[in-house]
């Protein structure tokens, strides 16, 4: 809410003040060092799970273009007690390394359990903890009829009918996929701490919230969904300090004008074990259970 | 807090004991001759004995010989000669002239030595009718504005709310609206204050040596003192502006027993935006309004009655979507009385409250957000004139705070999710003593104790933290318990020692010196660049500890003719140091975050710096210029490696120039040069993509290493009187506020994937990017 009420009070800051402006400016920024990234969000389902290595770049540099680190050996260990099983990732090109969970062979994650995620390169080790929680209970996706108007265009858009978990603390990551293409705009990051946005003990064990179930997964109420198009939503439970730092990307993200913070430092949770290495790492290890529904208009 | 009354009684008796009869005491009021409107901080003067009148005008002084020249001087007053002749205590209500604005009349024979001669340091004082003659954004004459052309004052830039003194936060100010403390200072953001200038009598910013009176804030006092309403006649003036209008009536109920005043002011941005306005916005309203009324009412010589109100709100909704209102209310009642020659008190109930409310709609979907920090106080003074040596302050403060941090509610059809904070309560009591000691020989010395003692009370939830999370990250709560209305969660107890010498090195000059401790038990909680009005208040608990600051100043002040013109200047340094300041976690979750506690951290900080003031007082030409060289840091476990890094008020160089130039009957001229050092920000200096989203990372755990573009601005305003009478003048403001038109950047940030352009850009963002011209009527019945 507090990033959506910005983004309003933005717009007035602009309004009001008659003469605001934005000018692009030149500014020379040295990467202070280039550091390791891993992109390692991991779920339960059956899919083929990505663990993405590359090189962190300027800022100023084309987004998107990071040099790959291809020369890495990438392991998940379940480090449950009792069940120590180790999940050995393969590079497939690109700093894309994957693992093709096996039912038959018992070579899946478990909710419940806590896992590691071992990297080795260059002499150095890299590692990261994370438990797999349990998600919410997903019964479906409604169809919901706009008439449009107030912004709205008009037409068939969707929400969640979800319940969360009734403990309290639980987080999740809302993922969108509109004709199987996930919907990645900043501004669509869709996160709920219980069923709201910050911890609060009388949200907890029901429904999501209005802007969680339904406003943040239909891009703006600008494309309404066309007879047989498909949205698949998962619903992640990701950990407690993954929330944080999806809000912290999103805020980052969003940043400027009158209401703006000053830069964040962007936390990790990757660890390098050797004191002394050849290389400092960042990003970000997640394991969650998801639940997924798919609704054909 | 039997010790304290203790040691107050003994320094009271210590004084009496020294109190010495010889020669004969004047005493009464110092008091405007065309409204009879009292006049405070006027100094009355015979020979090397010299007093202060108090903030209602009352002055005693007790003389050496029984006659003799009293010599009577306050800012923007003609000085008055009285000879005396006494044969016995005297009661003399003193009547002043006001300075005559018209040419030629401003030639003022006496010398003036209020700032070399007073115990004062750090102090300024600006009436409201030099503010009005200050060149102002869109032509609107603002307090606050006018305050931060002063040495030690500085802004985060346009747009941003309150004032930064001395590297202190904005809330680290004590704002008093005759003697109520008011929240936020900022119509529409940071482009207006919150007080109409034409209700405005006296503005007195206290930025060291601040006496015990004063307490609650680490920074400055910032001392409205309203309109009292004139006692003799009627009165209305007013002014037509580019963005709002004001009106403001006075007059007698009672000639010379009983006065008015009331005022008003509102915007129309609103109605003249109205043809602009798409369809979805043209419901929309955007005004701000402030209104304010007084009454007094002598009932005899010894008692004095007064109730001031103040009522704002800036409004800004469409007309389905979203509302945002907020706004501040001030009640002030006041009793003077008099107990006898040399006694004067003064009892204060005072209320304020501050609240926001936001709303969101969406056909059957709402969300309903209120925040208010609501608090009621008493305060009895007494301004005791105890013999020639001595005057004694005292007095007693109490304020009970309601804080509700956020009532929230999201309504979807019937099912309401509410996000409301449990609400939060304290009070905050205090003692202090303070006596001015005058040796009558060249030193002078101030010295006073103010004793506060603070809880936080229930009914609250209580939250403590782990205590072993590492400096820097979120700290989660490991134990949650409720206290029961009334009963004390956590005290705080604080002695605040105060000081200040003057030494008068010759007629023309003076050293002073300045201590003093200052304890804050409130707490702005904002991480944005520069603060908004929906931040939120909190008050000292078990996890925030209460702020404090030492400050020590040292000056040099001198008045200089130079080609028989009056000038002012002053020379003063200042160390403070800083505990317990209030910083935040990266990425920290402020807004209705019941673990909002676990997102803060408390630091230390240090502010340091140099002011430099030239100012002249008469002649055709008036202004001053103020350079101040300062600095402002912090330093805090978690944030830049645990090394000290510049607050985001740091301000190198930071210098104004004002002037107002009186070219003849009819036409008058201002300006304003400003330049300042830019602001600290943090920059990113790497990216990467996480989950398809790019990451802009600063490298590592900084804060504040770069510094945004210098600011440079000019001013312009010309008035043109029209022909006055007797019963009514006029005037014709013309101003061009940023006549340069510069693009002075309010902050440089980094927009990741700028406009969807694949590239990642930094982005100069100014509040003011061209001139802005504005044209205003100003208009007085007398």
């Amino acid at each position: 809410m507090e990033i959506k009420m910005k983004n309003y009070l933005y717009l007035f800051s602009i309004l009001l003040s008659l003469s605001a402006c934005e000018d692009v400016v030149k500014i020379d920024v040295k990467q202070k060092e280039t550091k390791l990234v891993v992109d390692a969000f991991v779920n339960n389902l059956p899919d083929t799970q990505s663990i993405y290595l590359k090189f962190t770049a300027n800022y100023f540099a084309p987004i998107g273009q990071q040099t790959p680190v291809t020369d890495a050996s990438v392991f998940i260990i379940d480090t449950t007690a009792g069940n120590v099983k180790i999940f050995g990732f393969t590079h497939k090109g690109n700093g894309r390394y994957t693992f093709i969970p096996n039912a038959t062979t018992g070579d899946t994650f478990t909710i419940n359990h806590n896992y590691g995620l071992a990297i080795v390169r260059n002499g150095d080790t890299f590692i990261s903890l994370s438990s797999l929680n349990p998600t919410a209970s997903f019964n479906q996706i409604k169809r919901i009829e706009e008439p449009g108007g107030e912004g709205i265009v008009g037409g068939s858009y969707a929400e969640i009918d979800a319940l969360d978990r009734p403990e309290i603390g639980n987080t999740y990551w809302i993922k969108t996929y509109r004709n199987d293409s996930f919907i990645n705009g900043i501004n669509d990051i869709n996160i709920a701490y219980d069923q709201s946005f910050s911890p609060n003990d009388n949200n907890s064990g029901g429904s999501f919230i209005w802007p969680i179930r339904y406003g943040a997964i239909n891009q703006g109420f600008t494309r309404p969904y066309k007879t047989g198009e498909k949205i698949r939503i998962e619903i992640q439970a990701i950990n407690l300090e993954t929330f944080y730092y999806l809000q912290i990307i999103q805020a980052e993200n969003q940043n400027g004008g009158l209401f703006a913070t000053p830069p964040s430092s962007i936390p990790s949770n990757i660890f390098r074990l050797n004191k002394q290495g050849s290389i400092n790492a960042t990003g970000w290890f997640n394991m969650a259970a998801v639940a997924s529904k798919t609704l054909v208009f | 807090m039997n010790l304290i009354k203790n040691a107050i009684l003994g320094t009271l008796l210590l004084i009496t004991g020294s109190i010495s009869a010889q020669g004969f005491s004047v005493s009464g009021y110092v008091n405007d001759v065309t409204s009879g409107e009292s006049i405070a901080k006027a100094k009355i003067s015979m020979g090397e004995l010299a007093v202060t009148s108090s903030a209602y005008g009352f002055y005693s002084l007790k003389l050496n010989t029984n006659s003799g020249a009293l010599l009577v001087n306050a800012t923007g007053y003609e000085p008055a000669i009285i000879n005396l002749n006494l044969v016995k205590d005297t009661v003399l209500n003193i009547n002043l002239s006001p300075s005559a604005t018209s040419m030629g009349a401003v030639e003022i024979t006496v010398k003036k030595k209020d700032n070399v001669r007073t115990l004062d340091i750090g102090n300024q004082q600006v009436s409201g009718s030099t503010i009005k003659k200050i060149p102002a954004f869109l032509g609107e004459a603002d307090v606050i504005k006018a305050i931060q052309l002063l040495p030690g004052v500085s802004t985060v830039g346009e747009g941003a709310s309150g004032f930064n003194v001395r590297g202190g936060a904005i809330d680290q100010n004590l704002i008093l609206l005759d003697e109520a403390p008011v929240y936020n200072s900022s119509h529409l953001f940071g482009f207006f204050s919150v007080f109409n200038p034409d209700a405005v009598k006296e503005v007195e910013l206290i930025k060291g040596g601040i006496p015990a009176m004063y307490g609650g804030r680490l920074s400055s006092t910032l001392d409205i003192r309203s309109k009292e309403g004139n006692l003799k006649r009627y009165g209305v003036e007013g002014g037509v502006g580019t963005i709002f209008s004001r009106l403001l009536v006075e007059g007698p109920i009672k000639k010379d027993k009983a006065s008015f005043v009331i005022s008003g002011r509102r915007s129309y941005i609103d109605i003249l935006a109205k043809p602009f306005l798409n369809e979805t916005l043209s419901g929309s309203q955007f005004y701000f309004y402030d209104f304010s009324g007084k009454i007094n009412y002598k009932l005899n010589a010894k008692n004095r009655f007064y109730i001031s109100t103040y009522w704002g709100d800036d409004v800004f909704s469409s007309e389905t979507a979203f509302g945002v209102k907020y706004g501040n209310k001030t009640l002030t009642a006041r009793w003077n009385h008099l107990f006898n020659k040399s006694l004067f008190s003064n009892f204060t109930y005072y209320n304020s409250r501050f609240r926001y409310n936001i709303v969101f709609k969406n056909r059957d979907n709402e969300f309903n957000w209120q925040s208010y920090i609501v608090n009621h106080g008493a305060k009895l003074d007494f301004n005791w004139f105890a013999n020639k040596k001595h005057k004694v302050d005292f007095g007693s403060q109490s304020t009970f705070f309601n804080y509700i941090p956020g009532t929230a509610v999201a309504k979807n059809g019937s099912s309401i999710t509410n996000f409301s904070l449990p609400d939060k309560y304290s009070l905050e009591s205090s003692v202090y003593i303070s006596d001015d000691f005058n040796t009558t020989g060249k030193l002078a010395i101030r010295y006073g104790l103010r004793a506060t003692y603070y809880t936080y009370l229930g009914k609250s939830k209580v939250y403590e933290y782990d205590p072993n999370t590492a400096p820097g990250q979120r700290r989660q709560p490991i134990k949650t318990y409720t206290v029961e209305s009334g009963k004390t969660i956590v005290d705080y107890f604080n002695l605040e020692p105060r000081a200040s010498l003057r030494y008068q090195v010759n007629k023309n000059s003076s050293v002073k010196l300045g201590y003093n401790r200052m304890v804050q038990n409130i707490h702005l909680i904002s991480n944005t660049s520069a603060s908004v009005p929906f931040d939120v208040y909190q008050p000292s608990t078990n996890n925030i500890k209460p702020e404090i600051a030492d400050q020590l100043s040292i000056g040099y002040f001198e008045n200089l003719t130079i080609a028989k013109q009056q000038f002012e200047a002053s020379i003063e340094t200042y160390y403070k140091d800083l505990q317990n300041q209030v910083d935040y976690i990266d990425g920290a979750s402020l807004l209705l975050n019941e673990n909002l506690e676990g997102e803060l951290l408390p630091g230390i900080g240090r502010a340091y710096g140099a002011e430099f003031y030239f100012k002249k007082n008469s002649g055709k030409l008036t202004g001053w210029i103020s350079y101040t060289l300062s600095r402002s840091e912090r330093k805090t476990k978690g944030i830049n490696d645990f090394e000290w890094y510049a607050a985001r008020f740091d301000k190198l160089h930071n210098a104004n120039l004002t002037v107002q130039y009186t070219l003849n009957k009819k036409f008058e001229f201002g300006s304003n040069i400003i330049f300042s050092t830019g602001t600290p920000t943090t920059f990113y200096s790497s990216q990467y993509q996480i989950q398809g989203y790019t990451v802009p990372d600063p490298g590592g755990n900084v804060r504040n290493n770069v510094r945004n573009p210098n600011y440079f601005r000019v001013d312009l305003s010309a008035t043109y009187k029209r022909k006055n009478t007797e019963k009514y003048e006029s005037s014709w403001v013309f101003s061009v506020y940023n006549a340069l038109n510069r693009r002075n950047p309010f902050s440089v940030y980094f927009a990741t994937d700028y406009k969807g352009s694949g590239q990642n850009e930094a982005i100069r963002y100014s509040i003011i990017g061209s001139i802005i011209p504005a044209i205003s009527y100003n208009f007085k019945w007398k």
